[in-house]
């Protein structure tokens, strides 16, 4: 990963590695964030937390009172509004399985897939948090 | 390109941030460049005033974040995301590929400043 052949170089890989551990653990500080409000938009959903924005381009799978709620099933974007106001407990990204969860109280999860094949475009989720102004990608 | 790079060390300090960028305009030392250059020659405008470049986290890319539109793109342009070759799953772009997003976090037409969908042409506009 370490290609010495010149300062600069060097640098910018060892400063992507820092960067991709990060990745995993930048998605902790949406925990205890309040969902203010969603956006639909032209086939993907902004959810707005005071500032801070996550964008996910593949819908996110709802799991409440164990069942599993899809973009396509009746009641998925009243379900989803109705997370206005609830915080998160946690956030994280599972690499085996390839998704995100969001953890929302009330025991309602969020799971954004990663994979390749449930991708409608380039990127699956973008994530901006208020005090930075950059995009976080996955 | 050396007629639109005035300072060879920011030239390279801009080509190890991307993979595929070959030219930067700037204006002198720390200065935001006007416009970045593939490799295969596809020119990129920035939002004017924008700060940058600054990682994609994920490591796959950068940006340039917090300008408002100049140098051909609409008002309504703040950002611009250059993200680096894709080459396996669906939607590949194997010079990489650049996007410009508003205010809001949303994808845009960078002329129009019109909103866009993922699956619309300027969403991923792909580098040579």
């Amino acid at each position: 990963m370490l290609h010495p052949i010149r300062g600069g170089i060097y640098q910018q890989n060892n400063s992507i590695m820092k960067e991709q551990n990060l990745n995993k653990s930048i998605l902790q500080f949406l925990e205890n964030l309040e969902l203010i409000g969603i956006t639909f938009i032209r086939g993907y959903i902004q959810f707005l937390f005071d500032g801070s924005v996550l964008n996910t381009y593949t819908l996110p799978l709802i799991k409440i009172e164990n069942k599993i709620i899809a973009s396509t099933d009746f009641g998925y974007y009243d379900t989803l509004c109705s997370l206005i106001s609830n915080k998160i407990i946690s956030a994280y990204e599972d690499e085996k399985e390839e998704k995100i969860t969001i953890k929302f109280e009330y025991d309602i999860e969020l799971f954004v897939s990663l994979k390749s094949e449930d991708r409608n475009c380039a990127e699956a989720v973008m994530l901006q948090f208020e005090t930075e102004g950059k995009w976080n990608v996955w | 390109m050396a007629n639109c790079c005035q300072n060879e060390q920011n030239l390279v300090a801009y080509r190890n941030w991307g993979i595929g960028v070959e030219a930067i305009a700037t204006k002198g030392v720390g200065s935001t460049p006007s416009f970045i250059v593939s490799k295969g020659g596809t020119v990129f405008p920035i939002p004017k005033g924008a700060t940058g470049p600054v990682s994609a986290t994920s490591g796959k890319g950068f940006q340039f974040i917090e300008g408002v539109g100049g140098n051909g793109l609409s008002p309504k342009a703040t950002g611009f995301r250059f993200m680096d070759p894709v080459t396996t799953g669906k939607y590949q772009y194997p010079g990489g590929y650049g996007s410009y997003f508003n205010k809001a976090g949303q994808t845009i037409n960078p002329l129009t400043g019109q909103t866009i969908a993922p699956s619309n042409s300027w969403w991923h506009i792909p580098a040579k």
